[in-house]
């Protein structure tokens, strides 16, 4: 008999469609972006996709700062839950233990869900790399909402790059414009409390770039690309810079931003950008 | 389907839950029980219940999933699940609970626990009990303990009566005006003087059974002033430990209620004290003080409307001054039942005859218990001291015959006898001949959420109503103890 329990990737991997919030004091209300320093509930959809019922899954619950590839040593354990899947069942796991998002992120933070089975186990010992891409019990939600209005003419969003504590790692971390299928944008906008119909997707509305600087200048916005060293058990930051472009069109926009070992995308951060 | 109460707490050891259900981390395994309700207005089948979570990373379960071939209409399931609350904090806690059948969407029902932290100072001599409104502190000045019947043997548990207690609720934080918050926004907070003197006892022999080495209980206590001896009549006597252990676990929750009977559940002490000492206007509560002294005019018995002369004295210490308030009154116990009956076969024929138990519990006013208001088991001693605990339900299920009926039953299965014999080493002839059959049932707390404070400070669960084992306070006079029903096995 097979098994495989599963929580879907996105079409991009680290943007899980299976993980949501559910912003508010009850887990039953509806869908929408964490707010910081006030109680979010976080869901996930949990598939068994083999051919055997299985009972007691655990699913795990982690939040971790902004940053591109996740790694258990610098996540926190939100909470946990169980479930029983039915072969070909699929199942929304709650995590019953709230999430407060710290205010110092403004309520952004990327989510991790993993579902533990002895039936379909991860390897042991656990890498300190998540690595959802591999691993199909795994699943990323690294999606952040800017609202960045004609009105502001710059803003800066700090993410933070980290090496195993064991091992340094050489990185190129990239930006760039992304899409999504209309069925993954409108499944996306829905969960985070965003109406699909109000925003049109534009190009070209927003300039960005990429810089270690935190700082914002007169038409300074950074490289596409930048190259890192980071050593092991350490971390550092870096910063998406935004300006308005001379077509500020109101719409939404999507950023990748995808840190990069020897040409292999190990992780990623999407950035949707609304403008009223 | 639905949890219309407050899942409580059940301590795996004894069996008996403990006081109104409210789970307390000295006590470090305890099985978090609910009833499940079907209200769909019709039959559910190859219904799977299981747990989902807790909202306190402290607080590990083990999961497990309760599946039902049927489901009756109306009927209340019982399921439960063991967990670990050694390192949880205090407070109310979500737990979520699933039922799914093919027949009817995911059921997540949400229902809240009430956790709170006990722990025992050797130095002060002081017990505390913590939760988010603040802190009960007690210390245990006087007892009636059954010293006898515990000096011989270790891991026979001693039974103690409370006497004097000497409590400060420190409320968190201090507060202005009359009234302060009920803890949980719910019980007494003599509910809480109730949890300390149970684990007190209960944790003193839990400890002794699993010895030491074996971290299970976080509190013990010592009693150095005793005023009186009391004795149990109680099936204990050739007993393994575990069934002893279920014995004195009923029998200590009989003697620590005896403080929710003084107390009274229509007002506490804590609340009379407020309402009997008005404040001025800005001045602050820092600490309320109840000295309360039990005189015992008859023993305390479950179900029975035993009273309990009190004398208490409260104390309001305020930032500028203190206020005095005493009550001397006599108690009745009001968790009575009018009438146990018990339905047993006379005999039977070991390994062919079904050994079900019947039991209905009527209420003063002719009523019977009946569903998701009693936690109820039975004790069943064969003629050669081997035990068996046996839950009785009133589900409809299986031999139950129907649900809500007011009819707990429950079947002491052969396979089982026939296994704990083996485990015994006990020669299976022992099977044979007359054995004895002892009902226990607790209320169950049916508080709903929409009540007020006030009102659901009122709804306690936890007492026993029904108890085949008693306390007396002399110990020369033949013990009044009684089975419940006999039955004879034959071969």
């Amino acid at each position: 008999m097979a098994t495989k329990i599963e929580i879907y990737d996105g079409e991009t991997w680290w943007a899980s469609p299976d993980i949501w919030i559910v912003p508010g004091d009850d887990p039953n209300g509806t869908p929408g972006q964490p707010v910081a320093g006030q109680t979010n509930y976080v869901w996930a959809n949990v598939h068994n996709n083999g051919t055997t019922d299985i009972n007691g899954i655990r699913v795990n619950f982690y939040w971790s700062n902004p940053a591109t590839g996740v790694l258990r040593s610098t996540s926190t354990l939100i909470g946990s839950g169980y479930v029983d899947l039915r072969e070909g069942e699929t199942k929304q796991v709650l995590c019953i233990s709230p999430w407060v998002p710290i205010v110092v992120n403004g309520g952004h933070e990327c989510l991790v869900a993993e579902a533990l089975t002895n039936l379909d186990p991860l390897p042991t010992p656990l890498s300190d790399e998540f690595d959802p891409k591999r691993y199909h019990q795994i699943a990323q939600k690294n999606v952040q909402v800017i609202s960045f209005s004609s009105s502001m003419a710059s803003m800066i969003i700090p993410i933070q790059i980290s090496a195993t504590p064991r091992k340094r790692k050489s990185v190129k971390i990239s930006i760039q414009k992304g899409k999504l299928s209309e069925k993954e944008q409108i499944k996306l906008f829905n969960q985070l409390g965003i109406n699909p119909k109000k925003y049109k997707e534009q190009s070209n509305s927003v300039l960005f770039g990429l810089s270690e600087k935190n700082f914002t200048g007169k038409d300074f916005f950074g490289a596409s690309s930048i190259d890192l060293k980071i050593h092991e058990k350490t971390s550092q930051s870096l910063y998406v810079h935004l300006g308005q472009s001379d077509k500020p069109q109101s719409g939404f926009e999507i950023l990748l931003i995808t840190e990069t070992i020897d040409k292999k995308v190990v992780g990623g951060n999407t950035i949707i950008i609304l403008k009223d | 389907m639905s949890i219309l109460n407050r899942p409580f707490s059940i301590e795996p050891l004894t069996g008996v839950m403990l006081p109104d259900g409210i789970f307390d981390t000295a006590i470090f395994e305890q099985q978090i029980t609910a009833y499940y309700t079907n209200n769909s207005g019709s039959i559910l089948n190859d219904v799977d219940i299981y747990f989902e979570g807790v909202s306190d990373l402290g607080i590990t379960v083990s999961p497990k999933t309760f599946n039902f071939p049927i489901i009756p209409s109306g009927a209340s399931v019982k399921v439960s699940w063991l967990g670990n609350f050694q390192n949880a904090s205090p407070g109310k806690k979500n737990v979520s609970i699933i039922a799914k059948s093919n027949a009817m969407e995911l059921k997540r029902e949400i229902k809240q626990i009430f956790v709170t932290r006990t722990s025992y100072d050797s130095t002060t001599q002081l017990y505390s009990c913590e939760v988010p409104e603040g802190t009960l502190q007690m210390r245990i000045v006087d007892v009636m303990s059954d010293k006898k019947h515990c000096k011989n043997n270790k891991k026979s548990p001693s039974i103690l009566l409370p006497v004097k207690l000497e409590m400060t609720m420190m409320p968190n934080p201090g507060y202005e005006g009359q009234f302060g918050d009920l803890p949980f926004q719910d019980p007494w907070w003599k509910i809480f003087a109730w949890i300390v003197f149970a684990l007190a006892t209960i944790g003193a022999f839990i400890a002794a059974y699993f010895g030491e080495g074996k971290a299970s209980v976080g509190v013990e206590g010592e009693f150095d002033e005793t005023t009186g001896t009391v004795s149990c009549c109680s099936p204990s006597d050739g007993l393994s430990v575990p069934e002893r252990i279920t014995v004195a676990g009923v029998l200590s929750t009989i003697a620590s209620a005896a403080i929710v009977v003084g107390c009274a559940d229509d007002k506490d002490p804590w609340r009379r004290g407020q309402e009997a000492t008005p404040v001025k206007p800005g001045e602050i509560t820092l600490s309320e003080n109840v000295i309360i002294h039990l005189t015992y005019l008859e023993a305390p018995s479950a179900g029975k409307a035993y009273p309990v002369e009190i004398d208490w004295n409260y104390t309001r210490i305020t930032n500028l001054t203190s206020y005095q308030f005493h009550v001397h009154e006599i108690r009745n116990n009001i968790h009575t039942l009018k009438e146990l009956i018990v339905d047993a076969p006379v005999s039977l024929k070991a390994f062919n005859d079904q050994f079900i138990i019947r039991s209905q519990f009527i209420k003063e006013n002719n009523k019977a218990f009946k569903g998701n208001e009693l936690h109820v088991f039975a004790l069943i001693v064969s003629s050669t001291k081997v035990s068996f605990i046996v839950p009785l339900l009133d589900d409809g299920i299986q031999y139950d015959k129907y649900a809500n009926d007011g009819v707990y039953t429950g079947c002491l299965e052969w396979r089982t006898v026939y296994a704990k014999y083996k485990q015994e080493e006990k020669d299976d002839s022992g099977i044979y001949g007359y054995w004895n059959v002892f009902i226990y049932a607790q209320d169950t707390n049916n508080a709903t959420t929409d009540m007020d404070p006030l009102e659901a400070a009122t709804h306690i669960g936890g007492m026993m109503i029904a108890s085949a084992s008693e306390l007396t306070f002399d110990d020369t006079l033949p013990c009044p103890l009684k089975a419940n029903a006999t039955v004879l096995v034959t071969p």
